[in-house]
């Protein structure tokens, strides 16, 4: 660098030695270099945490002192730092004096406590920016455009350490070491911890971690694999494991530089029942149970899942899925369950007859009219802003967790307020009439295409063009439906989210866990557990042209899908790589379900037919104290994380002393009531309850352990009712296993 | 804990995504790291231990200007048709309904000067509850967590054999939004004043006592899942939390604290015999049990001639205003000098403070929109509201704020009305810097903005 060298104030020039002296000390070239404040400066108050969200980022800043969130707007941190508060931050007559230097070193009370200390590069440099009257840099100063980590991936045996490198590369093509100032994140800190310097320590446990470092709105992710010792057991089981189609590959692969072994296959029962409740969300039948095992065909499970999918649970429980985060939602308004009922009926009919993912997407977000003629359009009666139609859309079916742009820069992406006002312009001509009610709550309006119409970036007050993220901005003729464009973007078969957050779903819905996790919210600081899986699976539903049910057969034909729950010493702590299968609780629908199936006793929903089933609830609005307790979502917003997957105290209660679950089991109809009365012997009907609850003949134990119990109660009826209670409170109940 | 995150310095994702789900120590003890926290939590200690609240809600949004906050000399369309009278604390005056509370302003302080910005029922708890503004208008659910969820999320590892927090009645508005259904409190049904009034819920039978002893032995013989296995911790969760229900159910202590037999008749005489009273004496109960945050919701039946609703939402087409808190303001004055005289004789001031609020104040100017009746009504108001409270350790015996002549708006301690809700959670304990993650996975702190009031302190 030819830059020249500042005359230095001797305060400076004794705060310049000490610099000299560390080890870690800043490098000659930046000595030397004229500081710039986007380039050097802001980039300390990102790496401390200064302008984070909950500190000096809000935006209302704190204790006076206001940031742009993670430095996105240099030129307001400057004027804030320079000319706030009337200067008083800074002390130009003696710089170690400035407010800015004492707050985070403590020398005078900081509500955010210590940041740095005085031997710190950081202070250092600060220092001497203050000293130097506070350059702003140049304008045309390089800026950055890229960067890069290295190694981007390294094995690293546990217990050993490493260390990464992180560069910049700018706009005038130099590079620079900015490992000092990038902030790094491990994923799974159980695998692998990295320090502020980029000190990797890989810890104790096989497995596999992200390391993600950030800078200056960059951000790169270097991959960890800590794989176990070698062992000709665990190698012998890796070789020895079937493969059933491509997902095994990729999974396999990545275990093998694990050195995970993979579980067993699982039993034919636990498959009839995983199987079952993950497609059809029900437990098996008592006969499903007896069929199945006597069934001695090769192809029985492949079978089974094709039942499957062709029955209509299948449609029943997707449905509720999707109605789930469509918010298909009833507010309390009587007048709105013609549109929900509508909706769901529509919804559960295009998955039963399979229709194209595509298609039911763009009749959603193109809908018009009123839901009585034209159901999709229900989804407008709940997402009802500019703001919802982009975070909802990108949320669901873009797997994109976008809504942070909507007033400033995404802190963990490249999205601007630009990008999201893009996309919102493609919703700038709808627009609705009608109907009854006030906002949220207004029922059977329809929703109209206006003309033209358009959107503004309100940060800088300017009409913005349609486009999807990474696109041109379009320019749409009058009197089209914009939102049809953002559907043809959104499907094109290069669309980097669309295939990609479907699968992910599907993904998560089988395995209790997203390749990405939390399965809507695909990023780069977010990264995938096995990205060529996730690439592979996403290739696959475009090419079957977006049908639904053949990523499901995929998933569920996998030997993946169908290893056991049960481990070993090597793959108990595995929970991101699929060696074995993870237990699943029951959702709140499908175990109410169960319930009543096991104790054959229904529940009744106001307003229905005896005997429709929790999963076939097209709204929010049937009321039953069960399932609020066991976390169905009230569908107020776009995320399946709303439906609450743990136990709490008032669940544990409600099952052991209300009378609503409590007289299922012990009631005077139902299974135990029947079965006290029954005169075969006591080990016949034990099996029975067994297959009915547990969908699996019991082992010898257990009906051993039954029989005596049963023995040893004079009342027959409470003693089966004491032995259903107790079955349908194991944890074999409640999860998939 | 639910997504709970702590800011100290980088916001940063990963970290808070850790703490909601799998976290280095507690998986590798096989431990649910929710519960490793609890458990860390519990032995750590921290804040007052005892510290609760009742929260008597008069849903609708009671008058500041019937209430505790008149203005005797605004012209006659103001000020309506009560005087203030004086209390024992001189220069402090509340409604002439209300005699018997004002003999003992010594063990109240009333709160002028707080306002929000949000003007319908379920948009206006929200906002009042939680701290924050609700995107929807008329949310039935809400959108960010009220204060008695926080609470009960940050205290569970307190918990023991009773429930952290208890409500008749969901709030209009209320709820735990993102922090799920295990933060709700516990509701119990019916009227305390009634003969029937049980809580079947939490109690148990001696034969059922039985049962359950029997059911429990069972499942401890079929249960054999390995619940290591599962690595999220759920299963180590439900087996923790079934364990402290048939605690809750086999101990005498929930039962007993809602049996207000157990109370002499005298005392529930001075209480009154209505639902105020004997849902006061029930909260009196809970608290001392161990119950951190009851909410009482204030329903009362008006009569025909004043509008025969059972809220505080007076607007002309509802009530006759004037009338309703005749017919109310009564009852209220035997219940709740009997909750705050019971409380101070047992000590309980210090720990439990009483709080009498709705969502927001009343229109100052009256109308009479009613178009059979013109009957006078007050609107939605949440530029000013009047805050009652009693107890809690905090300095009784003031009033602090002050609104305009006309009670329009404060004039002097202007206070956002996070500022009650930031007082609760400092006598609580609990960091409003810690953040929970909503369910498009932005960090919302508990609260943002909001000091505790310095004079009550």
């Amino acid at each position: 660098m030819s830059l020249p060298i500042r005359r230095l104030r001797p305060l400076a020039f004794l705060a310049l030695s000490s610099i000299l002296l560390p080890t870690t000390a800043v490098r000659a070239s930046e000595l030397i270099s004229e500081i710039d404040f986007t380039n050097d400066i802001v980039p300390i108050f990102t790496k401390l945490g200064c302008n984070g969200g909950g500190c000096h980022g809000k935006s209302t800043g704190r204790g006076g002192f206001k940031l742009s969130l993670f430095g996105y707007e240099p030129q307001l941190d400057y004027q804030e730092i320079v000319h706030g508060s009337r200067g008083r931050r800074l002390f130009q007559g003696n710089s170690k004096r400035s407010l800015l230097l004492l707050k985070p070193i403590m020398a005078v009370p900081h509500g955010g406590g210590l940041r740095m200390k005085t031997s710190a590069p950081e202070y250092q440099l600060l220092l001497r920016w203050i000293s130097n009257e506070t350059p702003w840099g140049k304008d045309d100063a390089p800026r950055i455009e890229s960067l890069h980590v290295e190694p981007s991936q390294i094995e690293l045996a546990r217990g050993s350490k490493s260390n990464l490198k992180v560069t910049a590369v700018y706009s005038n093509g130099k590079h620079r070491d900015v490992t000092r100032l990038t902030k790094f994140k491990s994923n799974d800190p159980s695998i692998v911890l990295i320090d502020e310097h980029g000190k990797l320590a890989s810890q104790n446990r096989t497995g596999q971690a992200a390391v993600v470092a950030q800078y200056q709105g960059q951000a790169v992710v270097c991959q960890v694999l800590s794989p176990a010792e070698k062992t000709s057991e665990v190698d012998q089981r890796l070789a020895e494991f079937q493969r059933a189609n491509k997902i095994d590959e990729f999974v396999i692969e990545k275990l093998k530089r694990l050195r995970i072994p993979p579980s067993e296959p699982s039993d034919d029962a636990t498959f009839l029942r995983r199987t079952t409740v993950k497609i059809s969300g029900r437990i098996p039948t008592r006969e499903e149970v007896k069929i199945y095992s006597a069934d001695d065909s090769k192809d029985k499970r492949q079978r089974l899942i094709n039942r499957l999918l062709d029955s209509p649970g299948y449609a029943d429980h997707f449905a509720q899925k999707w109605c789930d985060v469509l918010r298909i939602k009833r507010r309390g308004q009587n007048d709105r369950t013609y549109g929900t009922t509508a909706f769901h009926r529509w919804m559960r009919n295009s998955i039963a007859s399979n229709r194209p993912y595509d298609d039911i997407v763009r009749d959603i977000i193109t809908a018009t009219g009123n839901v009585a003629a034209n159901p999709p359009a229900q989804w407008y009666a709940e997402v009802r802003y500019l703001d919802r139609y982009v975070d909802d859309t990108a949320q669901v079916f873009l797997g994109l967790r976008i809504g942070c742009a909507r007033c400033h820069h995404h802190p963990f992406e490249s999205y601007s307020q630009n990008d999201y006002y893009g996309l919102a312009a493609f919703f700038g001509r709808g627009d609705r009439k009608g109907g009854s009610g006030v906002a949220e709550r207004r029922s059977n309006e329809a929703v109209f295409i206006k003309a033209s119409g358009s959107v503004k970036n309100p940060a800088t007050g300017l009409v913005v063009l349609p486009h999807g993220l990474g696109s041109q901005g379009l320019e749409i003729p009058e009197y089209a439906d914009p939102r049809q464009n953002l559907v043809d973007w959104m499907t094109a078969s290069d669309n980097p989210y669309f295939a990609k957050a479907f699968v992910n779903r599907m993904w998560a819905h089988f395995f209790g866990r997203g390749i990405v996790d939390p399965m809507d919210d695909l990023r780069v600081t977010n990264p995938a557990s096995n990205q060529e899986l996730l690439d592979w699976l996403a290739e696959q539903f475009i090419e079957n042209r977006f049908d639904m049910k053949s990523t499901i057969r995929l998933i569920c034909s996998s030997n993946t899908y169908q290893l056991s729950a049960n481990a070993d010493q090597w793959n108990e702590m595995d929970y991101v790589g699929h060696a074995r299968f993870y237990p699943q609780r029951l959702s709140a629908e499908v175990l109410l379900d169960a319930i009543d199936q096991a104790t054959e006793v229904s529940t009744r929903y106001s307003g229905l037919p005896t005997g429709t089933r929790a999963v076939q609830l097209p709204d929010e609005g049937y009321s039953n104290e069960f399932l609020r307790i066991f976390g169905r979502p009230p569908r107020e917003s776009a995320c399946e994380c709303e439906r609450s997957p743990s136990p709490s105290l008032s669940q544990s209660l409600f099952v052991m002393n209300n009378s609503f679950v409590t007289s299922k089991m012990t009631g005077n109809n139902g299974l135990a009531a029947r079965l006290a009365k029954d005169k075969r012997p006591h080990s016949e009907r034990v099996t029975e309850m067994f297959l009915t609850v547990l969908s699996r003949n019991p082992e010898k134990w257990e009906t051993d352990e039954a029989i005596k119990y049963l023995g040893e109660e004079a009342d027959a009826k409470k003693a089966y009712g004491n032995l259903l209670w107790a079955l349908m409170n194991t944890k074999e109940f409640y999860y998939v296993r | 804990m639910k997504n709970l995150v702590n800011c100290s310095g980088p916001m940063d994702r990963r970290s808070f995504l850790k703490i909601g789900g799998l976290s280095m120590g507690a998986l590798s003890a096989g431990l649910n790291p929710a519960l490793t926290q609890l458990i860390a939590a519990a032995e750590a200690g921290q804040g007052n231990k005892d510290f609760s609240v009742i929260l008597m809600w008069a849903n609708g949004g009671p008058s500041q200007l019937e209430t505790f906050d008149l203005k005797p000399k605004a012209p006659a369309e103001y000020r309506g048709e009560f005087e203030p009278i004086e209390t024992n604390v001189p220069g402090i005056e509340i409604t002439e309904l209300l005699p018997n509370l004002a003999k003992m302003a010594d063990k109240f302080s009333i709160v002028r000067s707080l306002h929000h910005n949000r003007n319908e029922h379920s948009g206006g708890t929200n906002r009042f509850l939680s701290g924050y503004t609700p995107k929807a208008a008329n949310p039935a659910d809400a959108e960010y967590p009220e204060i008695a969820t926080v609470v009960a999320d940050q205290l569970q590892h307190q918990a023991k054999d009773i429930p952290l927090t208890v409500a008749n009645t969901k709030f209009y508005g209320g709820g735990p939004a993102y922090l799920g259904a295990a933060a709700s409190p516990f509701m119990f049904r019916g009227d305390p004043n009634s003969e029937k009034f049980n809580v079947s819920d939490l109690t148990v039978t001696q034969a059922a006592l039985e049962d359950l002893n029997t059911r429990k032995r069972l499942l401890g013989r079929f249960d054999r899942f390995r619940r290591e296995l599962d690595a999220k911790g759920t299963m180590s969760a439900l087996d923790k939390f079934n364990e402290r229900a048939i605690a809750m159910l086999t101990s005498p202590r929930t039962a007993e604290a809602f049996t207000l037999s157990k109370e002499p008749d005298e005392l529930r005489d001075r209480y009154g015999r209505t639902s105020w009273g004997q849902g006061l004496l029930l909260a009196r109960r809970l608290v001392e049990s161990g119950v951190r945050f009851v909410q009482l919701q204030a329903s009362y039946r008006l009569s025909k001639e004043a509008g025969r609703v059972s809220n505080w939402d007076d607007h002309s087409v509802n009530t006759h205003t004037f009338r309703a808190y005749r017919e109310r303001m009564p009852t209220f004055d035997v219940a709740v000098p009997a909750l705050i005289e019971d409380l101070y004789a047992r000590g309980l001031n210090e720990n439990v403070l009483f709080i009498f609020c709705g969502e927001f104040g009343r229109t100052p100017k009256i109308r009479h929109q009613d178009k059979k009746t013109k009957r006078p009504g007050r609107d939605h108001w949440s530029r000013s509201m009047s805050i009652f409270l009693s107890g809690g350790g905090l300095k009784m015996g003031q009033v602090v704020g002050a609104t305009n002549s006309r009670a329009e708006e404060p004039i002097s301690r202007v206070m956002n009305s996070n500022c009650l809700l930031a007082t609760l959670y400092h006598k609580f304990g609990i960091d409003t810097e810690q953040a929970y993650l909503d369910n498009s996975g932005r960090p919302i702190p508990i609260l943002t903005d909001g000091e505790p009031i310095a004079e009550l302190l």
